[in-house]
């Protein structure tokens, strides 16, 4: 789980682009978080990591938590993209595998302001649920999710 | 009914064996009386919560259900499967292409599906590093577009596809591709046609897998042809179908990955390369009775 050097380089590369991507209104705040993960995204393909155009889009309210399916092979690595539009500091994640066992939990890795990372290679191929939670102390968030591979 | 995680993973350890035993258990006669005694009350409970962990078993686990947000990141992109194929195996990519592309189609519903497997074949000719491929396919799907009605959704992507291949820039195309596949479901779902974008992703995964089973005749790797779950996600989308539900030619392809998800269940060591000669087979089979062309 331990990012290498060259590759958490990069990643807080994307700081000046999650600046830019926070739009303060409303209206805009759902596109504008969607778009921090792209942006990271591209800066990741210097490191070999390839994007899916998939994207999910979607809100959690404080002390609530969200379970994504995703479908994962042990020969990939894997690179999960979060942004947020609280700058929250709150959220965490938890990876279960197809029976609801629990593999990995913790903390993001913090790009600052928007961006939050999570780097994996499962232990064996198939659906594992990422699950993000919103901690009790934290606001309502507007989340965007993605992930690269390689 | 709630059942809590602990509960849950306990007994979804259970085997058919052990749940049958509990069966007869609790159904066998009390001679004493007649009446259910404490311990089987117990044994109850523990059937209720392991019966729906049999269902959870192809499911998703109860306690995760009500937080779960379906998403299209659900299922992998073909050029990520490709990814984790080519580090088990060496694939000839260029010997993977089909001799001929599907016939042309009036039916929408089948012009849909044979679209999904040419959007296969130009992430093929990607991983071949084949520009000339790649804009052999973009002219395929062109055509079925036409009769989609959607050609104008080609349009705003072409550019940069074309530009890829030029430059050779492989990744940048393959996820221009997979955008181009989204790009297709959001027009159809526009038109309230859902069905032909489920049929789209059918397609292309149906070539996905023909091309995963030709890779794994070489004995290396079962990825994604082995894998019960894959199976158990393109039947949901499958019995997803409303009107295209009743087309023979997707009554056809819900029998035959019923039947690949059933053979790879029952799967053994000593039968791995029977069942991958099988599911390639099968695959390729219905794609030529379905599309028309040999490879």
């Amino acid at each position: 789980m331990s990012l290498p050097p060259k590759l958490l380089f990069c990643l807080l590369g994307t700081l000046a682009l999650s600046f830019l991507a926070i739009a303060q209104d409303n209206a805009g705040e759902v596109t504008a978080t969607a778009s921090v993960p792209l942006q990271a995204a591209r800066i990741l393909s210097g490191e070999g990591f390839e994007r899916r155009a998939a994207l999910w889009e979607g809100s959690l309210k404080a002390d609530s938590a969200k379970s994504l399916p995703v479908y994962l092979y042990p020969e990939n690595e894997y690179c999960f993209l979060l942004a947020d539009s609280q700058q929250s500091e709150s959220l965490n994640f938890a990876l279960f595998d197809a029976a609801g066992e629990l593999m990995e939990e913790g903390s993001f890795h913090e790009g600052q302001n928007a961006l939050h990372f999570l780097h994996l290679r499962p232990p064996s191929a198939g659906r594992y649920y990422l699950r993000v939670t919103n901690g009790a102390d934290g606001k309502p968030v507007r989340l965007a999710l993605t992930y690269c591979y390689r | 009914m709630w059942i809590s995680r602990g509960i849950w993973l306990r007994v979804s350890r259970l085997s058919n064996r052990q749940t049958t035993l509990l069966l007869k258990t609790l159904f066998r006669k009390d001679h004493a009386g007649g009446r259910l005694r404490p311990h089987l009350l117990g044994s109850v409970l523990l059937v209720l919560v392991s019966s729906a962990s049999v269902c959870g078993e192809e499911k998703t686990p109860i306690w995760i259900e009500k937080e779960v947000e379906h998403t299209s990141l659900h299922l992998p992109s073909p050029p990520e499967i490709f990814r984790a194929c080519s580090k088990v195996a060496n694939p000839r990519w260029r010997q993977l292409y089909r001799n001929a592309p599907p016939g042309t189609h009036r039916e929408r519903e089948r012009a849909a599906f044979a679209l999904g497997t040419l959007l296969c074949d130009s992430i093929i000719g990607a991983e071949a590093r084949d520009a000339q491929h790649v804009r052999n396919s973009i002219l395929d799907i062109r055509d079925c577009l036409n009769l989609l009605g959607l050609a104008h959704g080609l349009d705003q992507r072409l550019p940069a596809i074309h530009s890829f291949a030029e430059n050779q820039n492989w990744p940048a195309l393959r996820f221009e591709i997979e955008a181009l596949e989204k790009d297709f479901q959001l027009l159809l779902a526009g038109q309230l046609d859902e069905d032909l974008a489920s049929l789209i992703e059918l397609g292309n995964w149906l070539r996905c897998l023909d091309v995963c089973a030709e890779i794994a005749l070489g004995g290396k790797s079962t990825i994604a042809i082995g894998e019960t779950d894959i199976y158990r996600i393109l039947l949901s989308t499958v019995e997803s179908l409303k009107p295209a539900a009743k087309l023979p030619f997707v009554i056809d392809l819900r029998d035959e990955l019923e039947r690949l998800r059933r053979r790879w269940e029952e799967s053994t060591e000593a039968s791995l390369t029977d069942d991958v000669e099988a599911t390639q087979e099968k695959i390729r089979n219905y794609l030529n009775r379905t599309l028309g062309g040999k490879k």
